[in-house]
């Protein structure tokens, strides 16, 4: 079992200010999953692309838990899940295909989080999908994929079948699995997969009392011009910096 | 932070202590939507002017000096540059402009008031709870993600003269009070209100039972003791009780 508190070991000093950055954001990413319900023990991986140019990526070293996720233990793969670099932890590899293939096919995408929640794995077994019922919803009308459950292992074949379902959609849901998101940042990645997991809890909410939806017309969706665009893009006020205070207020060693 | 306290009425600053708290209490809660919604209070002593929270911030962190005032045109009297949300401006002047008697409005994005906002069904008078908004909640249709300032009329004539909650179709929830403490109160409750409703529903649907619907009479019998609760003077008198829990915990929002 690594020692996820060893507080002599950073590696703030041993990889660049830009990868230090990301690792900070990233650990973040899993201390706001750990607060919000949204983890599923160890598994599942949220990802990011290190600095730089290279095809190198960051993701939660194997065995621990989302709140003992710190800068410094956060591990460095290739496409392969291959470790690079120095660190003492291991790598889950397996878990780490499916974001590799989406990282290799979509180098907009800063960050890819994957996720098992309660709702989330419910709404990937309904086959009417995420319905546009509110304002939560709306953003991903038109722009949510849906890739087929094929079995834990992805193999090669799969890797090329989810990127074709994935296309150019920044979020994804995993039939009979769970949730993907992606962003052109860490906060970004956030700010979407927190809206999806709202919007499915609402329509679950919503759909179980049986009750006519109050459904908007494709017309009237369509007409909303800046759709696509609040879809796309970056909120300033989104409140990723209040978030990250709140996280120093109740416990500091993410930046660790 | 520039020193808000001195630079403010005495009314003005226990409005924003006031507020802040309930910020505080929503946050304990669980009712809000990471830095998206907005809670408004109009200002004692100026009375077309509303204190309204800084976009970005989370609720835990919001403090009375936060709050930014405002006016219907996004005005920033006390120049604080603090950034503010357009369709909380809109949506908040729309109610404070139609209603002089409201003095606190809350508007939130909780998955159970967007589920009934998602639903082709009004806020059931199933309970007393939600016999406290029967014939006092306006239902308002979604219109945009963009800001409309043209859609505070049609707030305003949603609402009413004797509404004290609006359901957002498609979208969530908004609280509007006599008073900052019964914002909260009446919060709590349409969001309560709307939990049960949607276990109900849920627990009729799957049994193949129907809802059990006291008499109308009832229900605007209930509707008229809340408006005369609402209406007296004792209705805040607990008030003290939740600042007291919030400064055991964390005083903070009184900064």
């Amino acid at each position: 079992m690594p020692d996820s508190h060893a507080a002599d070991y950073s590696m703030q000093d041993r990889v660049s200010p830009g990868e230090w950055a990301v690792r900070v954001d990233l650990a973040a990413l899993y201390r706001l999953c750990a607060r919000h319900g949204m983890t599923d023990l160890t598994y599942t991986h949220l990802s990011a692309r290190a600095p730089g140019g290279e095809d190198a990526f960051l993701l939660n070293p194997y065995g621990l838990l989302f709140d003992q996720v710190t800068a410094s233990n956060l591990v460095k793969v290739d496409t392969e899940g291959n470790l690079l670099g120095e660190n003492r932890y291991g790598v889950n590899a397996a878990g780490f295909t499916i974001h590799s293939a989406v990282h290799m096919a979509r180098p907009d995408l800063a960050c890819v989080a994957h996720t098992h929640t309660r709702t989330g794995i419910a709404l990937a077994a309904l086959p009417q999908g995420l319905r546009p019922l509110n304002q939560k919803a709306m953003q991903f009308h038109g722009r949510l994929a849906y890739h087929d459950y094929e079995g834990i292992a992805f193999d090669l074949d799969e890797r090329e079948r989810l990127i074709a379902d994935m296309g150019d959609a920044d979020a994804m849901v995993l039939r009979n699995h769970g949730f993907l998101v992606g962003g052109r940042s860490i906060r970004e990645a956030w700010a979407r997969l927190y809206d999806l997991e709202k919007a499915a809890r609402t329509q679950m909410l919503a759909e179980a009392t049986g009750a006519p939806l109050a459904v908007l017309s494709e017309a009237f969706l369509d007409e909303q011009e800046n759709r696509p665009r609040a879809n796309r893009s970056y909120n300033p006020h989104d409140g990723w910096e209040s978030q990250l205070r709140l996280l120093d207020r109740a416990d500091p060693s993410y930046r660790h | 932070m520039p020193d808000i306290r001195s630079r403010v009425s005495e009314a003005e600053w226990e409005a924003r202590v006031n507020l802040a708290a309930v910020f505080r209490l929503a946050a304990r809660h669980d009712l809000s939507d990471l830095a998206l919604t907005h809670f408004s209070a109009r200002v004692p002593d100026e009375p077309d002017r509303f204190l309204l929270n800084p976009y970005g911030l989370m609720f835990e962190e919001i403090t009375a000096s936060s709050l930014v005032k405002t006016d219907r045109d996004g005005g920033d009297p006390l120049e604080t540059g603090s950034p503010l949300n357009a369709v909380g401006i809109m949506l908040h002047s729309a109610v404070l402009d139609a209603r002089p008697d409201v003095a606190c409005t809350a508007h939130t994005h909780t998955a159970p008031g967007m589920a009934i906002a998602s639903l082709d069904t009004e806020l059931l008078p199933i309970s007393q709870t939600a016999m406290a908004f029967h014939g006092r909640v306006g239902y308002h249709d979604w219109e945009s993600c963009e800001t409309d300032l043209d859609e505070r009329g049609r707030l305003a004539r949603d609402i009413g003269p004797g509404g004290r909650a609006l359901v957002l179709k498609n979208h969530g929830l908004l609280a509007a009070g006599p008073s900052i403490p019964m914002t909260w109160v009446l919060l709590y409750e349409l969001e309560r209100a709307c939990a049960s409703q949607l276990d109900a529903m849920a627990a009729a649907h799957a049994a193949g039972t129907g809802l059990d619907m006291p008499p109308a009479a009832v229900c605007e019998k209930t509707a008229r003791q809340f408006d005369e609760f609402l209406a007296a003077p004792a209705r805040d008198n607990d008030w003290p009780a939740y600042l007291e829990m919030l400064d055991r915990d964390d005083p903070g929002y009184r900064e």
